[in-house]
């Protein structure tokens, strides 16, 4: 074994990822060779410094009363004190108050719109790639490539970049401000994302072709939205194409932000 | 073939809460501990984590059995992710740069030639803290949940909804940043 593949093993070697023959010829070349047993001794510097070094934060009793309150009563939670101002009180409660409501919406929907049928594996995937897209675009310190409220500017700058261009969606009357837009890839095609506000919250709208993955079941169709990573997913077809919405919206207002996309032109 | 527990219109929420606290409390410091290095901030992390049960709960459904911890892991990081976009503003992170640049005010000026061993260390200690600290949130949750949480590649891509491939990559990136940060510390 080379230096080059050496060095392309060594940290799947390290965390324990390879197959024990590979493993083995691993060791051996990194025992004769003074880089690679360099690095491999940084690694492990690295790992027993991080082990001794870094403090492991454990959970306040007082988290756990928290926890244990909303438990046993669930609308009890919002009675907690939010101390800073950018805590939003009116989120916690709503979320609290929902629970009841959406405890019992939400059961079997999953399961009957993910059950064993034709398509539902693909469907997954592109769920799976909602979900990714949608928090990769949180994680990241711009969500939006173009930003604009102007939704005339914003759609323009599609054209060429994607298959097909998202439709010119006026949502301020029902309090979704426009940011911008994004291109990402989804179910391996690029597709339009536009970004909204809804509140404090991030609403994307993915614009795939009708004939994307997913098109052939109903998934996310029904008035109830779609659960995945403690986000809501909802469907809608919209002039001939097809709009996924992915935000941490509640249940219901993301179905009543579905019922305005199936008004949409 | 609908197990009982899923007939629940009667008593909904306190069952199904009481069983994903049931289900979560063995991982409640992991989650306080992901949540704690990736807000930074004691309350902030107790308030994700509160957040998060509540999302756990709505999406109780969701889990079929298997690795609860991931399960649990990756909705704590989900909701921290949805928190950061809601406070965005309020307090940007600091770039390992900013740092290694600034952070000398929190070291004696002799820094690492303490004849104490025991004081050496600790001073060794939280300065490895602030590097990993000071990463950026990708890169800082991508090493916690390797070095601390021990998770292998699989479950790390599993959780983000990520390749393995990704996972493999961005670790390794994440150490070379820490190792690079840590010699110009000691070369200072
Ligand atoms: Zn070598």
């Amino acid at each position: 074994m080379d230096c080059r593949t050496a060095a392309t093993l060594l940290q799947p070697c390290f965390d324990g990822e390879l197959d024990e023959g590979t493993a083995a010829t691993v060791r051996a070349h990194v025992a004769g060779c003074a880089d690679c047993s360099r690095e491999m001794a940084a690694l492990q510097a690295l790992r027993e410094g991080m082990k001794r070094a870094l403090p492991r934060y454990a959970a306040p009793q007082s988290l756990r009363d928290r926890i244990h309150a909303s438990a046993a009563e669930p609308a009890a939670a919002p009675a907690v004190p939010a101390p800073a101002k950018r805590r939003s009180l009116p989120r916690w409660v709503a979320m609290a108050a929902s629970l009841l409501l959406v405890a019992s919406l939400s059961v079997g929907v999953t399961r009957s719109l993910m059950g064993p049928n034709v398509g539902a594996t693909s469907t997954e995937l592109l769920l799976h790639d909602l979900v990714s897209s949608h928090l990769r675009a949180l994680a990241a310190t711009n969500s939006v490539d173009v930003p604009s409220s102007d939704r005339h500017t914003v759609r323009p700058w599609f054209a060429g970049r994607v298959e097909v261009s998202p439709p010119a969606l006026d949502l301020s009357s029902q309090g979704f401000e426009l940011l911008g837009g994004r291109v990402d890839y989804v179910g391996g095609r690029r597709v339009a994302v536009l970004v909204y506000k809804h509140g404090q919250h991030v609403v994307d709208l993915y614009v795939l072709p009708d004939d994307a993955t997913g098109a052939a079941t109903n998934a996310g169709e029904a008035s109830a939205p779609l659960m995945r990573q403690g986000l809501n997913l909802i469907r809608r077809r919209v002039g001939g194409l097809q709009v996924w919405a992915v935000s941490d919206l509640d249940p219901q207002e993301m179905a009543a932000l579905g019922e305005v996309l199936a008004r949409a032109p | 073939m609908n197990p009982p527990f899923r007939d629940e219109s009667q008593a909904p929420s306190s069952d199904k809460a009481g069983r994903i606290e049931r289900l979560i409390l063995p991982h409640l410091d992991a989650a306080y501990n992901l949540a704690r290095w990736l807000a930074r901030s004691d309350q902030d992390a107790a308030d994700i984590v509160h957040e998060a049960f509540l999302r756990a709960v709505r999406y109780a459904d969701s889990f079929e059995g298997g690795n609860a911890r991931a399960w649990w892991l990756a909705i704590v990081r989900t909701t921290y992710l949805t928190w950061v976009a809601k406070t965005s503003g309020a307090r940007s992170p600091l770039s390992l740069e900013e740092v290694m640049t600034s952070g000398d005010g929190d070291l004696p000026a002799d820094g690492g030639r303490s004849p104490e061993e025991l004081a050496h260390w600790s001073q060794c200690a939280s300065m490895l803290t602030e590097l990993v600290e000071a990463l950026p949130a990708g890169f800082r949750e991508i090493i916690l949940l390797r070095e601390m949480e021990e998770l292998s590649y699989r479950e790390i891509a599993d959780l983000l909804e990520v390749p393995v491939g990704t996972v493999m990559s961005r670790l390794a990136r994440a150490r070379e940043m820490l190792k690079r940060a840590w010699a110009a510390r000691q070369g200072r």
